[in-house]
């Protein structure tokens, strides 16, 4: 069975259950609950409250089933969930420290440093692990719209609204998080096939 | 902008992260914990409503003892 319609079964489920009864609704969260931690750790970069922020998510959508009107899929209403929770978390810290969505010059000097030096002594690093760290490497500006767009597959219109920047803002900041997605990608996989055959 | 930079990083959209075993424990845990809130907020805006309808109820029922009584007097 496809998994949005296995999601859409669940979620009927969830929605008829009695109340207290979660077994329904702890199926879909066990389905997604992976994906949404990684979304929320790329989107705060910080892996301590991502699990917190995650919970508060589904907390958010279990609450809300009875008000979700099904013009979507249960997985990109839970996105648009974790979207909104996510940023007004970053606004809130925006206060309290610096992270900024705004347009800034790319921060590569120490954060590119400090992921080149990541964690050398591990022998062998899935695709996945490569793919964390380059987003823990990448500069606040571009990683946003850059997970808004390719994690949570909001379109353009979508990423520019969360973010209140231009359309063609948005889009020349996903194209930069791509490029340099991409570079730091390949330098990080040779630099691994190198110690690899070291 | 070439077709290479519009493509969307494969990977990305099913990136996955480690969670935690006790992720749905906790998880359950909030949601007894909200639950039981809005139960106590819901009983300590309706137990006083009730409790203000009864004592009327009790005067109004009082009234009328007394009005009954006067008039089997009279």
């Amino acid at each position: 069975m496809p998994a949005n319609e296995q999601d859409d079964e669940l979620f009927q489920a969830a929605r008829s259950a009695p109340p207290g009864d979660m077994r329904a609704f702890e199926k879909l969260l066990e389905q997604h609950q992976r994906r949404i931690v990684a979304d929320c750790r790329h989107m705060t970069r910080d892996p301590g409250v991502a699990e917190d922020l995650a919970q508060e998510v589904f907390l958010k959508a279990y609450f809300g089933m009875k008000n979700f009107e099904g013009r979507s899929s249960f997985r990109h209403w839970l996105q648009v969930i974790k979207v909104h929770h996510c940023l007004n978390h970053l606004k809130k810290q925006r206060g309290k420290t610096v992270v900024s969505i705004d347009d800034e010059g790319p921060q590569t000097s120490e954060e590119t440093k400090a992921f080149s030096s990541h964690d050398r002594s591990e022998d062998r690093i899935g695709e996945q692990q490569i793919i964390h760290r380059v987003l823990d490497a990448m500069p606040d500006n571009l990683r946003i719209p850059l997970v808004l767009r390719d994690m949570d597959e909001l379109s353009y219109e979508e990423v520019a609204s969360n973010l209140n920047i231009s359309l063609p803002a948005t889009k020349m900041r996903i194209k930069r998080a791509r490029e340099w997605f991409r570079d730091q990608y390949e330098a990080q996989s040779a630099r691994l096939g190198r110690e690899a055959s070291a | 902008m070439s077709e290479e930079e519009d493509r969307p990083i494969p990977g990305l959209a099913d990136l996955e992260s480690p969670v935690s075993e006790t992720f749905l424990q906790y998880f359950r845990r909030r949601v007894y914990r909200r639950t039981a809130t809005v139960q106590l907020a819901h009983f300590s805006y309706s137990m006083p409503v009730a409790i203000f309808v009864e004592l009327i109820s009790i005067i109004v029922h009082l009234f009328a003892v007394v009005d009954g009584r006067k008039g089997k007097s009279q």
